[in-house]
């Protein structure tokens, strides 16, 4: 279980990149093209898709790599009796929210599935199809969140913090 | 009014209490729209992000975000030792000066202030001790100017501020261009100072060197100045898009990878994991705060704030220095994402109101959040320091003491010449 997880996160992080470098192709050709006189048709839209597609796939192994930004120094601060019950209170919150969130993606693409709603501009196709890296996005880090809350709940107070430790690695994050 | 209160103290409580970022803006932007509104939040949710992340003028940030990670991973600076440090041999203070010019030539191809710190500071502090140079100056100025990469365009940080509070990237990144001069003015002024005051505690010149053969080695220059040119001039005079330069530059720097023999699989891997778990963190806090500004709307705060501060009739001064103060203490709990979208979220318009231009007001915050990555205790560019000279986080912070205080007189005089940023937009690309 522990492998097929962090299979699955690391094979959204994989796909993102794949968008990534999609992205960076695309702007590539298209301003190649550009100064040629000619264009990429849907160039901008592509980009967009792209784009959003590499923020949401990575979600799940951002969350789980400890990448995600959060005030650490006051729940560090605390005894370490006093921290676990913070850090699961923090956990139960962001599960809360990403299962409200989870239902807001899921319920407005099934309205635009079922009402075949296509999308505007250069490339017509239907609106749920760029839009489903939000929903796959949000569904793996949900995943995560209650993969992370089982493991808070496991792990002894004392070893357990809120700031991930700072790392020479993390220099292009600030 | 109450209501709102409430919001305010759930956003701070939130934070305070260790929630990630991102889902505490989402959460109080939820309940804003849910008790502020007759609209349906989940909507709000699902536009405000899909707009946020699908939006083109966000697309170049995970370019340039990629484009410093693999420069970080070059030789580059290697080289940039090289061809500066004969020619700043000479001046007093000497190859001090490399920190200073070193960090302002690396940001202006980085969008990142810890990284320009870590690059620079892995060849020149080795360099710098070896020929005896004071160690508290040479960590003190390596931490205060890497801090130039978030000023220096290309900017992450001015990205994430031009789409937070949409105003042009360009004019965001041309705005940063004189403050940048001026802090390296005012960086390399303040060692020349020292130096003269100090002549006991600086070295002998120890590079001897002809002039044809320091113009030889002006030539490890040229991957860097043909980076440049690729990426900001051809932004600067519209040849290239914002999106555009920034895959161009990607081009480069794997260009100068390749050729100085660093492109390997590992590498790129890396670059590419790096650049991508950075860009998703920001993208998702961007995400939540588009749901909190629209919430924000709804609750009218912004606006409260803005009649209350304008009623207030306080001097553009005062209104900075109050807000200096403030950025001061939430610098010390904050990053500098989360610092620029809480604020356009919730000061811009009170800024605007009082009449600052929203572009210079970019400026001044970066500027604030450049102090905040040089102060104890979670300030990024001392912790960078500390691992690489191995000294106490609390030695670098007192070293870097000095260039805090220039910091805090850079933001004085644009304060009081705001022409400093706004000239060169406006020359360029006209009155907003």
């Amino acid at each position: 279980m522990r492998k097929l997880l962090d299979r699955v996160y690391d094979g959204g992080l994989f796909l993102a990149g794949a968008f990534l470098v999609a992205i960076f192709l695309v702007m590539i050709v298209e301003s190649i093209l550009r100064k040629l006189g000619g264009y990429v048709p849907g160039a901008s839209e592509f980009i967009g898709w792209f784009c959003a597609a590499a923020g949401f796939l990575a979600l799940p192994a951002t969350f789980k790599r400890g990448d995600m930004v959060r005030v650490g120094v006051l729940v560090d601060a605390m005894p370490p009796t006093l921290r676990k019950p913070m850090l699961l209170g923090c956990i139960a919150l962001a599960m809360v929210f990403m299962s409200y969130m989870l239902w807001a993606v899921g319920s407005y693409l099934f309205d635009g599935w079922r009402s075949e709603e296509t999308t505007q501009g250069m490339i017509e196709i239907a609106v749920w199809i760029p839009q489903s890296s939000f929903l796959v996005g949000v569904l793996l880090l949900w995943v995560a969140v209650l993969d992370e809350a089982l493991k808070v709940w496991r792990t002894p107070a004392p070893e357990l913090t809120a700031e991930k430790a700072m790392s020479v690695d993390d220099v292009s994050m600030n | 009014m109450q209501t709102s209160a409430i919001l305010i103290v759930l956003l701070c409580g939130l934070l305070a209490g260790g929630l990630w970022i991102a889902f505490t803006l989402g959460i109080v932007a939820w309940a804003g729209v849910a008790f502020f509104s007759t609209t349906r939040p989940e909507i709000n949710l699902f536009t405000s992000y899909w707009n946020t992340y699908s939006s083109l003028s966000l697309a170049s940030l995970p370019m340039f975000i990629w484009m410093g990670e693999i420069l970080f991973r070059t030789r580059l600076a290697e080289q940039m030792f090289a061809g500066l440090a004969p020619w700043l041999d000479r001046l007093p203070g000497r190859l001090l000066h490399v920190n200073i010019i070193g960090c302002g030539i690396f940001g202006s191809v980085s969008g990142s202030s810890a990284a320009t710190c870590a690059t620079i500071a892995k060849i020149s502090l080795p360099e710098l001790a070896k020929r005896g140079y004071d160690q508290k100056l040479s960590l003190g100025s390596l931490c205060g100017a890497g801090t130039l990469g978030i000023l220096i365009p290309p900017s992450i940080a001015m990205i994430v501020y031009a789409v937070a509070a949409d105003v042009s990237i360009v004019r965001m990144f041309l705005a940063g261009v004189m403050p940048g001069f001026l802090l390296l003015a005012l960086f390399s002024g303040y060692l020349v100072v020292w130096a003269m005051r100090n002549p006991d505690k600086m070295p002998p010149q120890t590079i001897r060197m002809g002039f044809v053969e320091r113009v030889k080695a002006t030539r490890s220059l040229i991957p860097v100045t043909l980076l440049i040119i690729l990426v900001f001039l051809s932004m600067m005079t519209g040849v290239a898009t914002a999106n555009e330069a920034s895959a161009f530059g990607v081009l480069g720097a794997l260009a100068v990878a390749g050729f100085g023999g660093t492109l390997s699989v590992k590498n790129l891997v890396d670059s590419i994991s790096g650049a991508l778990r950075m860009t998703c963190m920001i993208m998702f806090i961007l995400g939540a705060a588009a749901f909190l500004t629209v919430a924000m709307g709804f609750t009218g705060i912004p606006r409260a704030l803005s009649e209350w501060v304008v009623s207030l009739h306080l001097s553009p001064y005062a209104l900075m220095g109050v807000l200096t103060i403030v950025y001061l203490v939430l610098g010390i709990a904050l990053d500098g994402v989360s610092m620029i979208v809480l604020t356009t979220a919730v000061v811009l318009p009170m800024v605007q109101a009082a009449g600052f231009d929203p572009v210079w007001f970019g400026i001044y915050i970066i500027i604030m959040i450049e102090m905040a990555e040089i102060s104890p205790p979670v300030g990024f560019n001392l912790f960078v320091l500390q691992n690489m000279s191995g000294e106490s986080m609390m030695t670098i912070a007192k070293a870097a003491i000095p260039f805090f205080l220039l910091l805090a007189a850079a933001t004085g005089l644009i304060v009081a010449f705001p022409a400093i940023v706004t000239w060169l937009p406006e020359y360029a690309m006209g009155k907003s």
